[in-house]
This record gives structure tokens, sequence and C-alpha cells, in this order.
């Protein structure tokens, strides 16, 4: 609960400074035990904030990211992340004019108890363009070190699509280490993405994972309940995110993007579902060596479980009690993290 | 790290979407005497229209998997364009896309010995765009496909109607029908040709409903396909009953009761879902083995929604599942669903060998000697 001291500041669209909003939030979320995270997304003027925000949180196809708009000064968002965490996600526009005025007037307020840093780098600028890049993110990256020195930083080499497939390894390993250089000693993770396939997911997944304190309470769990249930891999993911909170894998997957793979897909399948208002309550797959399910926890709604299985080691009946009572009590570590 | 989408290679020929386009002979003109002749026997669907409004995107798009939104790049093709579909054994056909701007006495294109084999013909009228037009051409080929072949189904497809509001959906298909007939009316035709309409956009399912009817009635079993599905639903409970390819989402049997665009698009959903899930499972098995779908007849898969429906995917034979609808009160006896399941299983594997029967005795057509 380290965030929760010290005042949380909140700039309204028209940059106004709703100090006092943002203190009553802070109170009553205390008061129910709630955390709040505070994550901020920047990056040069449309280079993918604003559509990586809404694919994750807002169920947006990639293909409907086209009709947003630019993002004018800072636009802040609350999204209740597993119950006990309050995302306040702040997408900073990212135009140089903005950026000044980061660095100026707001720099008291903004770079205050951050979590979470996320700055994106265009994949296909060329090295002059990332200069420039490079540039600013140093100077907010040392504001926020200073502000928030917990913080995790972020740093995404988006739109990889645009870069033709045998040069992204190439690219990608240049851009880390020169990232990875300048920003010491701040430690970041860099990764790349796009919005056209799953990688988003796994970095968002990543983000959560350094977020949950107790994260290793519930992999044990999860250990515990995959031997016993002799199951393969289980996954718990964040219901309307889907983003992996936290996974158990007794035997590595051939191909480490499964779990954002299946984040994607099932997101897309919510997404159907949510057009005609409903949604799944149990969903199983059997194929002939595997058996997928996806259950729901009925009072605890902010999660899903997914559970591979060897088919036919258990019967359907003691399955579902096992994971009902499992599910409650990994509801109980989430409540109490 | 593979992308689903780069910019250069916008007619790339990997899809996300688990099923394979199979034949993948894009934009190649096969002019090969021999290749056709081989493909003869199937039967043909002829996709006819004015210039642009969108035949060869239909095809893509039901056939190739190709996403909506890459169907702007392709260009007008100027050859006409055969593919073969042959999924299971009920779905197999040729299609041939003819170019806009044909001409019945063009001598480039074989159209009599085309259409003598045709089974179906579908005419695509762009419905925001020169309907006149297209009107008097789908009357012209009408009557002249009639004279060359009396059996050929005629199919209009209002397409790109996704520009249009609800009421104005209506009202075209109305005017469009209504002009059609009269044409027909006073040409004279309109006791022999019948012509079915279909609104359709490749942005929602409405296409892949249209093509399933279109396919429905070039498969010479669909009425005993129907019963059979009939019967499950009453023995079993089952309110509707989808028996679906699942490389097209094209539907090649339902149950007599009417199909409402909304379940239907929850099972093409459900499909969807399945598929992509069992490529990231099941295809640890076969490494190697890319074409090795991960979608087999052992899979199955339910999904229990929150408005006490339950969707049930059983895999009948190779791309040919059952997908039912139910109320969650009936699921109670999974057990008689699932032996019902294994009769229809049996019944659809028997309709196959007559089928393989019926063409075996056609290719051999010696007369039965007697002594």
């Amino acid at each position: 609960m380290e965030t929760l001291n010290g005042a949380a500041v909140e700039y309204t669209s028209d940059g106004e400074i709703s100090e006092q909003m943002s203190g009553t939030v802070t109170h009553s979320l205390r008061k129910l035990g709630k955390r709040k995270v505070n994550i901020l997304i920047m990056g040069r003027g449309s280079s993918g904030k604003t559509s990586m925000r809404s694919i994750i949180f807002d169920n947006y196809e990639p293909i409907d990211t086209r009709r947003l708009c630019a993002t004018n000064e800072i636009e802040t968002t609350h999204f209740p992340f597993l119950g006990h965490m309050l995302f306040n996600i702040k997408d900073c526009g990212g135009q140089d004019t903005f950026f000044n005025d980061y660095l100026s007037h707001k720099r008291r307020h903004l770079f205050h108890n951050i979590d979470v840093f996320v700055y994106l780098f265009e994949a296909k600028n060329g090295d002059e363009e990332f200069a420039k890049d490079l540039k600013q993110f140093q100077s907010l990256l040392s504001a926020i070190c200073k502000g928030s020195p917990l913080v995790n930083v972020f740093c995404l080499i988006h739109k990889m699509d645009l870069v033709k497939p045998d040069q992204r390894e190439k690219l990608f390993k240049d851009r880390e280490n020169e990232l990875i250089n300048i920003s010491k000693p701040a430690k970041i993770s860099c990764y790349m993405t796009s919005i056209w396939d799953e990688s988003l997911y796994g970095v968002w997944s990543s983000i959560v994972y350094r977020l949950m304190s107790n994260v290793h309470k519930l992999e044990n769990t999860l250990k515990l309940f995959a031997e016993e249930m002799e199951c393969d891999e289980v996954i718990l993911f964040e219901r309307a995110t889907l983003l992996v909170v936290a996974k158990y894998v007794r035997v590595p997957p051939s191909d480490e993007k499964r779990p954002q793979r299946v984040s994607k897909t099932i997101k897309n399948f919510k997404a159907k579902l949510d057009r005609n208002k409903i949604s799944h309550d149990l969903f199983e797959i059997k194929l002939s060596s595997n058996r997928i399910d996806f259950v729901q926890h009925q009072k605890l709604k902010s999660t899903f479980f997914k559970i591979i299985t060897r088919q036919l080691s258990t019967t359907k009946n003691k399955w579902l009690t096992q994971s009902d009572v499992w599910m409650r009590k990994s509801a109980t570590i989430l409540e109490i993290s | 790290m593979s992308f689903n989408r780069v910019e250069e290679e916008s007619f790339s020929t990997t899809f996300d979407i688990g099923s394979l386009p199979k034949h993948y002979e894009f934009n190649e003109f096969i002019s090969d005497e021999d290749v056709e002749s081989d493909r003869d026997d199937l039967p043909r669907l002829v996709l006819m229209g004015l210039r642009g409004s969108g035949k060869t995107s239909i095809q893509k798009v039901v056939f190739q998997k190709m996403s909506p939104n890459e169907t702007l790049f392709i260009g007008s093709n100027n050859s006409m364009l055969k593919d073969v579909v042959n999924n299971s054994a009920f779905v197999n056909f040729q299609i041939c896309d003819f170019p806009g701007h044909f001409d019945f006495t063009d001598s480039e294109y074989d159209v009599q010995s085309i259409l003598q084999g045709c089974q179906s013909l579908v005419f695509v009228i762009d419905a925001q765009d020169a309907i006149a037009s297209a009107l008097n051409r789908l009357h012209s080929v009408v009557t002249k496909a009639y004279k060359i072949n009396k059996n050929i189904k005629f199919e209009v497809f209002i397409h790109k109607v996704d520009g249009l509001t609800e009421d104005t959906k209506m009202e075209t298909q109305r005017e469009i029908h209504q002009r059609a007939n009269d044409d027909l009316v006073d040409s004279g035709d309109e006791q022999k040709i019948y012509i079915s309409f279909h609104l359709t956009s490749i942005y929602d399912h409405s296409i892949f409903e249209a093509f399933s009817r279109v396919v429905q009635k070039m498969i010479p079993h669909y009425a005993t396909l129907e019963n059979f599905l009939n019967i499950i639903i009453q023995t079993s409970g089952i309110e509707k009953a989808f028996l679906y390819d699942v490389k097209t989402k094209i539907y090649v049997a339902t149950d007599s009761s009417p199909v409402d665009i909304q379940s239907y698009e929850l099972c093409c959903d459900m499909i969807d879902v399945v598929i992509d899930l069992s490529n990231i499972y099941g295809m640890g098995q076969n490494p190697g083995l890319t074409n090795d779908p991960a979608f087999d007849d052992q899979s199955s898969s339910l999904i229990k929604l929150n408005n006490g429906t339950i969707l049930y995917l059983r895999e009948v034979c190779s791309f040919l599942a059952l997908v039912c609808i139910l109320r969650e009160d009936n699921f109670e006896k999974q057990r008689i669903i699932d032996y019902n399941f294994v009769i229809l299983r049996k019944g659809i594997h028997k309709l196959f060998e007559l089928k393989d029967k019926e063409k075996e005795s056609i290719e051999s057509r010696n007369p039965p000697s007697f002594k």
C-alpha cells in the first residue's frame, strides 16, 4: 500500500488541477482497502498510446483504433483491476508543446508516485528521429525517478508490423541496448509490440505481474492445485482485460507466447458476445489430447481460470468441486493482497 | 515473433484464423485444359456482376479467409478466376469468377460449356451504385443462361448493404426484386425463371449466411440431412442445430425451424474461438505438420452462457461439425444427447458412402451385365 500516502494529483483534460477530488478518491479507496496504481503512458505524437490503451482496457478491436483522434494534454481513466487495485491511467498527449509543459509546469505533480511508466517508441523511425525520442525519454525518466523512485519502466518498440520481418530482431536488439545504456542506473524492460498481434497482452501481463505484491503466494496455490488435478497448465486471467495474472506451467510449452495468444483469442470472443449482451460462464474444449477449461468464479467476478488438463485423469465432478475450492482460496489471497 | 498483418505483405498468405485456405491459387488463371477437365465432375457455381460489385472480394472473404478490410486492395480482374472448394464431402464445388466486363459473345470464355455444368449462378449487385444498369445486366445474363441450361438456380446478392440503414435495406431489396421480376414479365419468362434475393455484406455474417443458402441448394442430400437434424432436435431437446463446414463457416444443413441470424452468428463465433484455441494447443503434437488441423473428430466444446443457453459443438467428420443451441435445463441429459449424436454421425457417414457410390456408378458407365 505504499502508494497511498502522498497527495495524488489529477489533471482533467482542461489541464485544471483537481487535487481535492483526487484526494477523496484516494481516501475512499483506502477505506475499502484498495490500492491506487498510477500508470503513466507517454511517447511522441501518434505513436499509438491511446490505441494501446483502448485495445487493452476498452475492448477495442485493432481496426477500430483508426477512429481515435489525437489526445489533447492528459486523459485520465480509472480502471478497477482484480477488485483490490484501481488503475489510474494517464494517457499523455505526445506533441512537443505538451512535453515542454509536462517538464515545466506540471513537473511537480505529474511525476509523483508513478508505479508504472510506459514509453512508446515507433519502430519505423530512423536513427535521427530515435535520437530525438531518446532525448525526450531521458529527461522524462530522470524527472520520474526523482519523483517516484520505485517506478517500473517499460519501453515498447511499437508498430513492429511496419518493419520487415527479417529486420525486426536486429532492430529491436539495437534499440534495446541503446535504451538500457542511456537509462542507467534505472532498470527498464523493453518489448517489441504491435496492435495487430498478441504482443500487447504479453507486455501488460508483465506489468500486472510486477504490480502484484503477493503473486508468489498465488503461484504456489496454483501449483498445488495443478498437481492435485494433474493439470499441465493453469492460468489465471483477469476478467475484463484478459491479462494473465498468474500462471503455473508444468510442462514448458514450445511456444512461450501461448498465454498471450489465448488472451487475444478469448478477448475477441468476449467482444463478440458482448455485442449480444451475453457472456460465458463456462467454456470447455476437448481435443484428442488436451482439454481446455475456462471457469469463472461465481462470486469473484473479476477473474477467469483456465485449466489445461490431460484428459481422462479426473472425472468432471471432482474437477469442478476441486476447482471451486481452489478458486475460493485464491480469491481470499487476492483480497488480502 | 510473427505478426499477422504486415504492411508490405497485405496479401500475405498467413491468416490468423485457424482454418487454412486450401487451394492457394491466388490470382492464378488456370488455362490448363487437363486440370480443368479433372474438375469438371464437380458442381459449378458462377459469380457474375458488374465491375466493382464485389465478386472477387466475396470469394476471397468466404473461401480464402481474407479479412474484409484487406479486400480494399484487390484490383479488378480481367480474366476469369477459377477456384475449387473441396472441404468436406458436402461442400465441394468449383467457383468461376467472371470479370465484370465479360460478354456472352466473348470467345475468350467458353461460356457454353461453363454454364452447362453450372448449378448455381450468383449475380452480385452493388446496392449503393448503378442499380439500374446492374438490373439490365442481370436480365440479359439470366435469360441467356437459362437458354443454355434450364437447371441453373439464380441467386442475387444485393451486396454492400453495410452502408445502408435498416429501412433503406428493405426498400432496396423490395425495389430490386420488383424491377427484376418486371423485367422477366416483360420478356415473358416469369413462369420459368425463379430468382432468389439475399442482402449481403462482407463486413458481417450475412455473406456467409447467404452463401450457406446457395450451397445448400447444391447439396443433393439436403433433405435427408435436414431430416436428420429435425430428428435429433426432437429427441434431444435441442433448440437449434446447425451442421457447419468449419473451414468456411457455411452451414450445410440446419433443422427446419427458421434461422435466426443472431444464433447463426453466435455459432460462427464459437467455431472461430474453438479453432483458434485448438490451433494454439493442438499443434504441439504434430510439429512441422502445419496442414494438420488441430481440430479432429475427438473435438468437442461446450460453452455455457449467462442467459441460460448452452452451445454445444461436436465434430462429425473432418471439417464438418454439429453445433447445437439448447436450454441449460435440457443439458442434464447430456448422455442422451451424446448417444443421439453418435447415431447421427453414423447416419451422415452412411450418406457419404452413398454419395461416393453414386459417383462411382456414374463414373463406370458400363451397363450391368446379366447372365
